[in-house]
């Protein structure tokens, strides 16, 4: 299969440093996989620095039905049964959920995407048996990442994103795409196959996000499960109907009911088992959502059933009102949006500058001394029991200080802020050890694996409190260049999207929509360079709207840029993909044919003057068809330069006029004798 | 307790030990946890609930310990119990908490773990005692 090209606004995308991204391990592992011949112990030694990475690769990899094997217990187990590449798209995806940072766009709803994520991640996984090819662990991996599109949009262009969701809410899908194409020049569906590719996915596995993206229903033709997008598609009913809310649109209800449907009668299942199959997503949805601290709740299948009922009925009663009527049903745009006044809410909650310390002690008694001292001195204090635990609320609640205890039984403050250090959240942490009067020996081994300050037990609150008081202004610090830092990159974004609005604009004929002269003029130089370069084929066709003057003369301004405009399309319309037209000039049009010699592009002027010459143009007064008169000159004609073909076609055209008008001439290479073609003469 | 050495009631107002020689519960440090509790709360009473259950486990695993000369336990034990008495007012049996957990990491005082270990059980008795009453007259 064939790599694309990544589009210039992928790479803008990603310039701008917020794009969700693997962090710590994540970033080892793509570095190792760079090249095809990686080591597996390399990766396997990578994967294990990281204990909670480890242990959720090796559930998922005893979790996949496997009858009758024993369960694997080691990180190079788990190569040998699922395969490298497998183990290390586990182990990005799940680097990128630790990543996650859920406070960018605040229109957003991250825990709803996660859970949702989750979801079809878990179904993805529950359905994988029915279609060939298609692991288990790949399937899974494929539904948490098969929406990271709008992640990324909602991440890199929060704002603008922001009124883009908020305007597409509740409509079709394609029309999210094309709000999205428009406003940013690239959508969903790209930038999910774009980061794909660039995780080093496997090119097939980019195309079947891709494809899920662009169409999310499953279409009742298939009558059978084919592809990973197939059950990308089933998966992400399921999980929508898990996720269904009292604010989901009643189209998408019925939508998600229908491929519900749909999919029992592929599988050929009966209620009961759709049923089970249904139970065993959703306990499974919720085991993983602990071990990933991510939100879901009990669904129960009849509830979900009630609801899609409830979300018919809906359906049927707008359809019947005329305001509803001739609604096509597509898929419509996810939920994953907040309402305006959550929006409001959360301001309240970002301005309350309330320092969040998490404190964490084995010890129960000086746990709560901890507590209370901190709570006392006007700290927001979470707190956890065991490292492990810290580790889990560090991430869930981000807070902008840490207070460990160094000796704890199983994971040591220190083995806390080595591993928080490896993550992106907790890398901005400020934190405090407590330590025990004879911990010296362990100030500069501490100090390297990141720890900002010491205090010593048992200690003083006043104490205490100042150096960490100190410790919040070096956090202060930090976070307002960081803030500038997103603020200057998300400018940078917008800003390089403007450009090249302004640059389409200032490149686009405004009347006819269409390529302006200077544009076809930079891409013939261009053309004609990488000709002489490689020697590769191409053609122009100069164009001449015959009688043109007397239109504008006898109906008007309008009319005639009516006729300029429908020209346009019409030609437009006949010419094959690499071709281009521009506007060249008052009625003057002009095709650069790629890969072209002098007989296909005769031919191609050929169909364009008969498709003009049918085309009606109907304006107010006038109702008729124009014709073109056309001139063909080509690379393998061999003219000394690109302004001296053009010269050619032109002389083309005006030969094409002299003997009549609605006719195609071809230059013959030869400026002083341009003749005419006799096949294509025609009289006018 | 199979160590305790006291048999008369709770004392209730000055607390003095019959191992150590100083008091058993060191008035000043309650005070400073019911003053960092604030007025009105039932701090000292949950930190001192919260210490006694965890002391029990503590004093035996210090008393395994010695009875199977596994010192890294004792080691652990006496480490835990040095500050969370500490913070209670136990300030005697803190003290020998320390000695007991600093003659277990040195190699040449092993000799010293069993009497200090044995001491330190038996003051955890007093403290027990003494923070018990604290409980029960609140």
């Amino acid at each position: 299969m064939q790599k694309r090209t990544i589009p210039v606004e992928f790479e803008e995308l990603k310039s701008s440093g917020t794009l969700p991204s693997p962090a710590g391990v994540g970033i080892q592992i793509l570095e190792i996989t760079r090249t095809d011949e990686f080591s597996a112990d390399d990766m396997s030694h990578a994967i294990m620095s990281d204990s909670s990475l480890t242990g959720r690769i090796l559930e998922l990899a005893n979790s996949a039905d496997r009858a009758g094997q024993e369960p694997i217990t080691t990180v190079s187990a788990a190569l040998m049964r699922l395969g490298a590449t497998t183990v290390r798209n586990l182990a990005l995806a799940f680097s990128i959920i630790s990543e996650r940072d859920d406070a960018a766009c605040k229109a957003f709803n991250y825990p709803q995407y996660w859970s949702g994520s989750l979801a079809r991640a878990v179904a993805a996984k529950a359905l994988s048996s029915h279609v060939r090819g298609v692991s288990a662990e790949e399937a899974y991996v494929a539904g948490l990442l098969a929406e990271v599109g709008v992640l990324a949009l909602a991440t890199v262009h929060s704002e603008q994103y922001a009124k883009v969701l908020l305007e597409t809410r509740g409509m079709p899908m394609s029309a999210a795409l094309s709000a999205e194409n428009e406003v940013f020049n690239i959508d969903r569906a790209t930038i999910a196959y774009c980061m794909m590719l660039d995780w080093g996915l496997p090119v097939g596995f980019a195309e079947a996000v891709e494809n899920f993206n662009l169409e999310r229903l499953f279409s009742e033709g298939e009558g059978r499960l084919g592809s990973l997008s197939d059950l990308l598609r089933f998966a992400d009913a399921i999980s929508s109907a898990m996720l269904l809310t009292a604010t989901t649109p009643s189209r998408r209800i019925k939508e998600v009911g229908d491929q519900l449907a749909l999919l029992q009668q592929v599988l050929g299942y009966t209620d009961k088992e759709t049923q089970e199959l249904f139970s065993a997503v959703s306990t499974e949805w919720r085991h993983w959502g602990e071990r990933l601290d991510i939100a879901t709740y009990e669904v129960s299948f009849k509830s979900v059933l009630g609801g899609i009922a409830r979300g018919r009925q809906a359906f049927e009663k707008e359809q019947s009102l005329p305001a509803g009527g001739g609604l096509r049903c597509e898929s419509v745009v996810a939920e994953n949006i907040v309402t305006t006044e959550d929006v409001v809410e959360d301001g309240r909650e970002f301005g309350a500058e309330k320092i969040k310390v998490l404190a964490v002690d084995d010890e129960p008694v000086a746990l709560r001394l901890l507590v209370t001292t901190l709570r006392t001195q006007g700290f927001d204090v979470t707190f956890a029991k065991n490292g492990s635990e810290a580790m889990k609320v560090a991430m869930r609640e981000g807070p902008d200080i840490i207070v460990a205890d160094q000796e704890m039984p199983e994971m040591s403050g220190l083995e806390l802020t080595r591993a928080l250090r490896r993550s992106k959240r907790g890398s901005s942490m400020y934190i405090v050890l407590l330590t025990g009067a004879r911990e010296e020996d362990l100030l500069v081994e501490a100090f390297e694996s990141g720890v900002d300050d010491f205090v010593q037990k048992p200690f003083d609150a006043q104490f205490l409190t100042a150096r960490l008081r100190a410790g919040m202004r070096i956090v202060g610090l930090q976070r307002r260049i960081e803030e500038d830092r997103r603020t200057i990159l998300r400018q940078l974004a917008d800003k390089n999207n403007f450009n090249r609005r302004l640059q389409t604009l200032s490149l686009t004929d405004l009347l006819t929509e269409v390529p302006n002269r200077r544009h076809a003029m930079e891409r013939i130089e261009a053309e004609w360079k990488s000709s002489t370069r490689s020697g590769s084929q191409f053609s122009v066709i100069m164009i001449d709207i015959d009688k043109f003057k007397g239109v504008n003369d006898g109906f008007g301004h309008d009319v005639g840029d009516a006729v300029l405009k429908a020209t346009a399309q019409a030609i437009k319309a006949t010419l094959r993909g690499e071709d281009q037209v521009a506007r060249f000039g008052g009625e003057e049009f002009l095709i650069i044919a790629r890969g072209a010699r002098v007989a296909e592009a005769t031919d191609l002027a050929e169909r364009v003057r008969v498709v003009v010459e049918e085309n009606v143009v109907e304006a107010e007064g006038f109702c008729g068809c124009v014709s073109l008169s056309l001139g063909v000159a080509s690379v393998e004609q061999g003219y000394a330069s690109a302004s001296e073909m053009m010269r050619a076609a032109d002389q083309a055209v005006y030969q094409a006029k002299t003997l009549g008008r609605n006719q195609v001439c071809t230059a013959r290479g030869d400026l002083l004798r341009v003749e005419v073609d006799p096949e294509h003469r025609k009289t006018a | 307790m199979e160590f305790s050495q006291e048999e008369d009631g709770p004392m209730s107002q000055v607390h003095s030990s019959e191992n150590g020689g100083g008091v058993v519960l060191d008035a000043a440090a309650l005070d400073a946890l019911a003053e960092l509790g604030g007025e009105g709360s039932d701090f000292v009473q949950e930190v001192v609930s919260l210490f006694l259950t965890e002391a029990v486990m503590r004093v035996t695993e210090i008393r395994e310990g010695l009875d199977r000369s596994e010192y890294e336990r004792v080691l652990q034990a006496a480490h835990a119990l040095k500050s969370s008495s500490a913070s209670v007012g136990a300030v005697e049996f803190a003290r020998c908490c320390g000695e007991l957990e600093a003659h277990c990491r040195s190699g040449e005082d092993s000799k010293k773990v069993r009497p200090t270990g044995a001491r330190a059980v038996a003051m955890y008795a007093e403290v027990q005692e003494a923070l018990t009453a604290l409980l029960r007259e609140s």
